[in-house]
């Protein structure tokens, strides 16, 4: 196991949403929406029709590797590329949707694959795997949504981790974790222990950012990309449901935190929920944050309002307040270095950054501009609160 | 209603420039407080006028250059203080003066400011009291670093592991320095080896090789930075003095650092 190159030790900040750690299950709001385009440009084809009347975990749109199903029961309205629902009546769910289905254990790993696609599992191409991981690590400060989940239904992970062995025909189950979740670790141990599954271990990294980051964790666990499937924890649980309880991908495990939220909590999210409704669940704002985050703090997108919904790879929803994003005036650089050190892939964001200021771009790019993975670890450490990030990105968007 | 938009990340870390720069004053305070003890009255004035002057010459040039001002920072408070405590302690006063504002005029704003400077400005100064100045070097061998017994050398270190400790500085420049300095010494050997000659070798090591924008960015290109500035600094010294040394050898470095961060640029290879 290698360790991570210039990662951070970054303030956890999870206790508000670890005590207690178990994800409320709050009433389901009165309406869902689902964006018809997505961030890559992909653009997602609704099945459903103005008017039509839907229950839970029906599909209602479908893209090349996935399909999205409804959240709510009730009745569905067309809006410029998104689809809404507004719920109805009383809450209706498909027939079979949570009944255990029979002999999950003996299906092929065609039909495995076939039934993750249609409950909305997003799955890659490739038919086969060597390792498949299941990414445990969340190291951003606020976000614990993956915590819960192992900690409340630990079996269930593990043998979705089975499952995806079976339908990737690999040979070797890992569970990343990172240090701070030692209890987990212990947890996926014994349970790994009791049912002797030889092929499944855990391995416990030290607890620095970005170490959740995919192509990292690879690097750190010493797998090829080409031959290791990552899967983060919320997504291998939907995998389990989606085969073993024929329940579609509708519902995920959201922290909502912040210092600015009243009650900071873990809640199962409907797929498509509005921030403002998920705000609601945990009692509203103390006070009005400075910045409202969809994702964690380090990754995740600010939102200038309330008004967009929750989707599957949502794990946060933060309202954090002045003091901590502290919005401060920009100095010149002073080499310090600070940056080089903390970069995870070994750039220089100090050089590049000069370079594009002047506009050589050629200058960037040897020093390493579209190597770049996004973590924000530079633009963290820098003394003059240079946007390093951000004009790293523009580069490379050039 | 509307909440604030900006890019990732949305946390920052608590350093800023100015803790950078006032950090290191508060780095050499033990120092600066041993000599005063030591040499008294003679000393103060010696720091209140470079401190000063410095400060006046950052305002002055960055008016002149139409900069917005930025004495907040520290930073000439720094280059001044270390300037000073390589000063003999009979130097007129003017003297002193004129050196520290051309340090910091010529040596840093010049060149744009904070940042921009390819010189260390303390070292900028020196050399030029240097090369005008008979009687600067005349009375060079005696600085007023060293003068304290061994007190301020203990200072040195504690200001100095004090800013390792706190990632100012990167550890491996002074190890670098001394090390090769002291290494080259021993095959070429010096005039002498006191004490006092260990102090000023020391500040080289923690305070003068290390000013941020002087240095190289890449390690590889700092170790080397920080062993070749020792090797100069015992070489030259043979020949010019202690002061001579250390100042000249670190300055010919600067010069070289963006070279060296360029021999020792990386080649990636795609991570995905």
């Amino acid at each position: 196991m290698k360790p991570l190159k210039g990662g951070l030790r970054l303030e956890g900040k999870k206790e508000a949403t670890l005590t207690p750690w178990s994800s409320v299950r709050p009433e389901p709001p009165r309406r869902v929406r689902f964006p018809l385009v997505l961030n890559s440009g992909e653009s997602i084809r609704p099945l459903v029709e103005e008017g039509r009347k839907v229950c839970v975990g029906e599909p209602i749109a479908e893209t090349a590797h996935s399909k999205i199903h409804a959240s709510l029961s009730g009745k569905v309205t067309l809006l410029k590329e998104t689809i809404e629902i507004q719920a109805e009546g009383r809450e209706e769910m498909l027939p079979e949707a949570g009944k255990e289905r029979a002999h999950w254990e003996a299906l092929s790993p065609e039909a495995i694959r076939e039934i993750l696609k249609d409950s909305g599992v997003e799955i890659p191409s490739p038919e086969k795997f060597e390792t498949i991981i299941l990414n445990g690590c969340e190291s951003e400060p606020y976000v614990t949504s993956a915590h819960s989940l192992m900690m409340s239904h630990p079996l269930e992970i593990l043998r979705a981790g089975e499952i995806l062995l079976r339908a990737f025909q690999a040979e070797e189950l890992i569970l990343a974790l990172e240090e701070d979740k030692e209890e987990i670790a212990e947890l996926f141990k014994s349970k790994i222990f009791f049912h002797s599954w030889s092929h499944a271990k855990v391995e416990v990294l030290p607890a620095r950012y970005p170490q959740d980051d995919e192509r990292l964790l690879l690097e750190s666990l010493e797998r090829l990309p080409s031959k290791t499937l990552v899967v983060d924890v919320a997504r291998s649980f939907a995998a389990y449901e989606a085969v073993v309880l024929q329940k579609p991908f509708y519902e995920r495990v959201v922290t909502v935190a912040g210092e600015c939220v009243a009650q900071p909590r873990n809640f199962w999210i409907r797929i498509g929920t509005l921030a403002e409704d998920a705000i609601k669940y945990a009692r509203g704002f103390l006070r009005q944050p400075e910045r409202l985050i969809w994702g964690g703090p380090m990754r995740g997108r600010a939102r200038e309002s309330l008004e967009f919904p929750l989707l599957k790879e949502t794990p946060a929803l933060l309202g954090l307040p002045r003091e901590v994003t502290k919005p401060e005036s920009v100095e010149p650089c002073i080499r310090c270095g600070r940056c080089l050190e903390s970069c995870p892939v070994s750039l220089s964001p100090a050089m590049i950054t000069l370079a594009i200021e002047k506009e050589l771009f050629e200058a960037a790019e040897e020093y390493g501009a579209s190597l770049c993975i996004g973590c924000g670890n530079c633009s963290y450490v820098c003394p003059a609160k240079r946007p390093l990030l951000e004009l790293i990105q523009y580069a490379n968007a050039l | 209603m509307p909440f604030s938009l900006s890019p990732t990340p949305h946390l920052r870390a608590e350093s800023t420039v100015p803790g950078f720069f006032w950090t290191v004053v508060l780095a050499l305070l033990p120092i600066v407080l041993v000599l005063h003890v030591r040499s008294g009255l003679e000393a103060l004035r010696i720091f209140t006028v470079v401190s000063a002057s410095a400060a006046a010459g950052e305002f002055l040039f960055r008016k002149i250059l139409n900069q917005p001002n930025r004495l907040y920072d520290g930073s000439a408070l720094a280059t001044g203080l270390l300037f000073a405590l390589l000063l003999p302690p009979g130097l007129p006063l003017w003297m002193a003066a004129l050196g520290a504002l051309f340090g910091i005029g010529m040596g840093k704003e010049i060149f744009g400011g904070l940042g921009q400077n390819p010189f260390n400005p303390t070292l900028v100064g020196i050399a030029f009291l240097w090369i005008s100045f008979p009687v600067f070097r005349e009375s060079s061998a005696t600085p007023m670093l060293g003068q304290a017994g061994g007190w301020d050398l203990a200072a040195i270190f504690l200001g100095g592991f004090f800013l390792v400790l706190k990632r100012i500085i990167p550890w491996e420049m002074p190890l670098g320095y001394a090390g090769s300095f002291f290494l080259v010494s021993c095959l070429t050997p010096l005039a002498s080896f006191e004490i006092s000659t260990w102090s000023v070798i020391f500040l080289g090591a923690f305070f003068l090789t290390t000013d941020p924008s002087t240095m190289p960015l890449l390690k590889p290109a700092r170790r080397s930075f920080a062993i070749a500035a020792g090797m100069s600094g015992a070489l030259i010294s043979r020949g010019g003095g202690l002061l001579l040394g250390v100042v000249h050898g670190i300055l010919i470095l600067n010069a070289l650092a963006p070279l060296l961060d360029q021999f020792f640029k990386p080649r990636f290879k795609k991570l995905r």
